[in-house]
């Protein structure tokens, strides 16, 4: 079972604001937004490389392991489905300058997507580890306010491939489990070690 | 000149839906005028989507999100599969102070917001229609619970309400389908509150899904509710109730009704010399064509502001203060319900059971401050708690966290402990200077002057705050679980979706617009059954106490009629 500290206070907020429902604090998701604000500006696509990059990301951050990755369930496509269709002006060219960014990760010269896998996992996971620091900047959030991470356009980008790999059927059907029509409520049911949470939608 | 009609019915929605149904079949021809766009039951729906398939990972497009529903993406059900189930903002204005922001959250289409509603479905008690009368508050209602029981029992058992009998005097017992049951956690949770507090109980949430369809149900091809959690795009299986799913097809069925989808109403005809309404006019939402329809009865379902509106924009000699206004009291006594006072725990030491199947309503507690004999609180009126308990594990538990790879990766696997979440329902004391009045200067798209809408919450409101949240985190450390956030901002009025009061019923017609039978007092052939109509807010969701009200009222003007008072 997870433990009480390793739970993530805004991802639980974020599946409790799926679940309430109808009795959603409407509010709190305006706090989640606010937490990567939107500024006009200006449009962008993806380069070949760019997209090689995001797809060596993507990989790193959801790995193959027994179960399909982030590259076998097409979370790179997505992603850069989201930039044409999602995205407007200025969330684009944030995150494609996240892209940039970890392209630009030292790699002794050689593009992200080229390293081997190993040095790409090393190179993300410091990049990670510092990106996702608290930056002592707090934002109206639950139940008052909320420290961002030092580099939010880094952790909406993360947020955006975990919840497109966990939304694609790879993820909700073989690394967790997913019925779309139930067509019962069993309100109790025994947890065995086999036992894995449902998929969800997940709200960014 | 005779009526094109017997009635007219302005507004398919929650209360226009059934206003019809009932009137149809009583035998009296209907015109129900819908100001939207028609959507079709089942096939206009998004609920066999499948979460991969959903266009931008269910997200709106930011451009058009902030360009076109930047009020209506405050409400949780707007998404990339049900934006179409609600208005663009930048196409329907309204105005507010700039210190009394207002949500309202719309829709405009067939079946108005009964299609995306929250299907909470709780009865008024004898309490609740006593209060204004007791502590002075607003109008005395001209009603009382015995005279809305049976109608209560008659909707709901037309709609379904799946939901357990509690005999508690604050929350009726109703007509009720098997409730949906306490996951392992909710079942804790109610033994401890139960155990820790005297007079205070946890029930199944009361849920307007059919748990199991009756033969009446599955005549009108309902089946019983899947377990999906996702009424919001609509349901196939006509599992909830809607005017989609339910109360149009039944009028529909009678023979008696016509829908005019894109009738805008600007105004009601009044005739001074017979003191009668005689008509309706409409502008085409797409022609801009005008046209008026007349019959005999007129019921206003329009949604609580949208009725204020076409009352106040229907001056004339008669009433020069907008239709059926000599008390003056149209547009105010806006209510909401406080909401979004959330309180989330923890629970570590829960029981190690799962569910299948994600039910559509959870837990309720119903009001246990301020009953009858007990000690006063600071406050007047109550809350009640709507919440329910799940296992954390899944996607969520990686978003937002430190790290990569397959650690990240297999943290999601994991099944977690019980998270809960209670959120605080309140009263809104009716406040004549909540008011919804019309722009002296600004008109719509069809020349309709737009609403101004202010409305804040009081002392009394703000004074029970303190209590929702000191009784939420009670409640989670009773049970053993953790408060891992508490938020006590009410946030804007309106997003409780619960709109009520600028047309309230009472006793004196110096000071409320309806009489018992939702009849105006000021016109005899004007009646009104929307949240408008509502002299109080109680603190239950309100939608059932519409219908009650709706079907009330049309039984009681096809009799007038029939008697020849109408």
């Amino acid at each position: 079972m997870l433990q009480l500290a390793d739970l993530d206070r805004r991802a639980l907020l974020a599946r409790t604001l799926a679940l309430v429902g109808a009795s959603a604090a409407a509010s709190a998701c305006q706090t989640l937004d606010a937490v990567a604000p939107l500024e006009a500006g200006a449009d962008g696509g993806l380069s070949a490389r760019q997209m090689a990059t995001l797809r060596a990301a993507a990989g790193r951050i959801i790995p193959q392991t027994d179960t399909a990755g982030a590259i076998e369930a097409g979370v790179p496509e997505r992603f850069a489905g989201l930039l044409a269709a999602w995205a407007s002006p200025a969330s684009r060219t944030a995150l494609v300058a996240v892209i940039d960014r970890i392209d630009a990760l030292p790699g002794g010269g050689l593009p992200f997507a080229v390293l081997p896998a190993a040095r790409q996992h090393e190179l993300l996971a410091a990049f990670d580890a510092e990106a996702m620091r608290p930056s002592g900047t707090f934002v109206l959030a639950f139940p008052s306010t909320r420290e961002l991470p030092v580099d939010p356009d880094y952790a909406r980008f993360k947020d955006l491939v975990v919840a497109l790999y966990y939304m694609s059927q790879p993820a909700m059907t073989e690394e967790l489990r997913y019925v779309h029509v139930p067509g019962r409520w069993d309100p109790s049911i025994p947890v065995t070690p086999e036992t894995r949470p449902w998929g969800e939608t997940v709200t960014i | 000149m005779e009526a094109m009609f017997d009635a007219i019915v302005i507004g398919s929605g929650m209360s226009g839906g059934i206003a019809a149904k009932e009137l149809c079949e009583r035998g009296l021809k209907v015109l129900v005028l819908e100001r939207g766009n028609e959507v079709r039951h089942r096939q206009d729906y998004q609920d066999m989507v499948m979460p991969w398939d959903m266009p931008n990972a269910m997200m709106v497009n930011e451009e058009e999100l902030a360009r076109d529903y930047g009020v209506q993406r405050e409400c949780y059900a707007v998404n990339s599969l049900t934006k179409q189930f609600f208005v663009k903002d930048s196409e329907h204005p309204y105005t507010t102070p700039e210190d009394k922001p207002f949500a309202w959250i719309r829709g405009y289409h067939t079946g108005g917001r009964s299609l995306m509603w929250g299907r909470q479905s709780y009865r008024l008690s004898a309490m609740d229609f006593e209060a204004n009368a007791r502590d002075g508050h607003g109008s005395d209602w001209p009603i009382r619970y015995e005279d809305l029981a049976p109608w209560y029992s008659h909707v709901e058992s037309f709609i379904g309400v799946s939901g357990s009998a509690e005999g508690l005097d604050q929350l009726p017992d109703g007509d009720f389908l098997p409730p949906f049951e306490f996951n392992d956690g909710e079942a804790m949770f109610a033994a401890a509150v139960a155990a820790h507090f005297d007079g205070r109980k946890v029930i199944p949430a009361r849920v307007a899904n059919l748990r199991e369809a009756r033969d009446h149900h599955r005549a009108m091809g309902r089946t019983q509710c899947q377990v999906r959690s996702i009424c919001e795009r609509g349901c196939s299986f006509g599992a909830y109730h809607s005017s989609l799913s339910t109360s149009l097809p039944a009028a529909f069925a009678t023979g008696n009704l016509t829908l005019v989808h894109d009738a805008i109403v600007d105004s009601i005809e009044h005739d001074p010399a017979t003191n009668r309404v005689t008509g309706v006019k409409v502008i085409d939402r797409v022609t801009k064509a005008r046209t008026t329809y007349q019959a005999n009865i007129i019921f206003s379902c329009a949604s609580t502001i949208g009725t204020a509106a076409i009352l106040l924009n229907s001056r004339s000699e008669a009433f020069p203060r907008g239709l059926a206004n000599s008390s003056d009291q149209v547009g105010r006594n806006l209510m909401d319900h406080l909401y979004q006072l959330l309180t989330v725990g923890i629970y570590p030491n829960g029981p190690d059971s799962y569910y299948f199947g994600r039910k559509p309503g959870s837990m309720y507690i119903p009001r246990y401050r301020n009953l009858p004999g007990q000690e006063r609180e600071a406050f007047l009126r109550g809350f009640g708690f709507q919440g329910g308990f799940f296992r954390t594990g899944g996607a969520s538990t990686a978003i937002g966290q430190l790290g990569i790879g397959e650690g990240l990766k297999a943290g999601p696997r994991q099944l977690g402990p019980w998270l809960s979440y209670l959120g605080g329902f309140g009263e809104v004391l009716p406040n004549p200077d909540n008011r919804v009045t019309l722009s002296t200067t600004e008109t719509d798209q069809w020349g309709i002057p737009i609403p101004h809408i202010a409305a804040e919450f009081g002392p009394n409101e703000f004074a029970m705050i303190d209590r929702i949240m000191e009784d939420g985190r009670a409640m989670v450390e009773a049970a053993g679980g953790t408060v891992l956030f508490q938020k006590s901002d009410p946030g804007k009025f309106g997003l409780g979706i619960h709109e009520m009061g600028t047309a309230r019923m009472g006793v004196d017609p110096a000071n409320s617009v309806l009489g018992q039978w939702n009849q105006a007092h000021d016109v005899p052939n004007l009646f009104i059954t929307d949240g408008a109509a509502m002299a109080s807010s109680g603190c239950q969701n309100p939608s059932l106490t519409y219908m009650a009200l709706s079907a009330r009222a049309a039984d009681a003007a096809v009799s007038m009629m029939a008697e020849g008072v109408l």
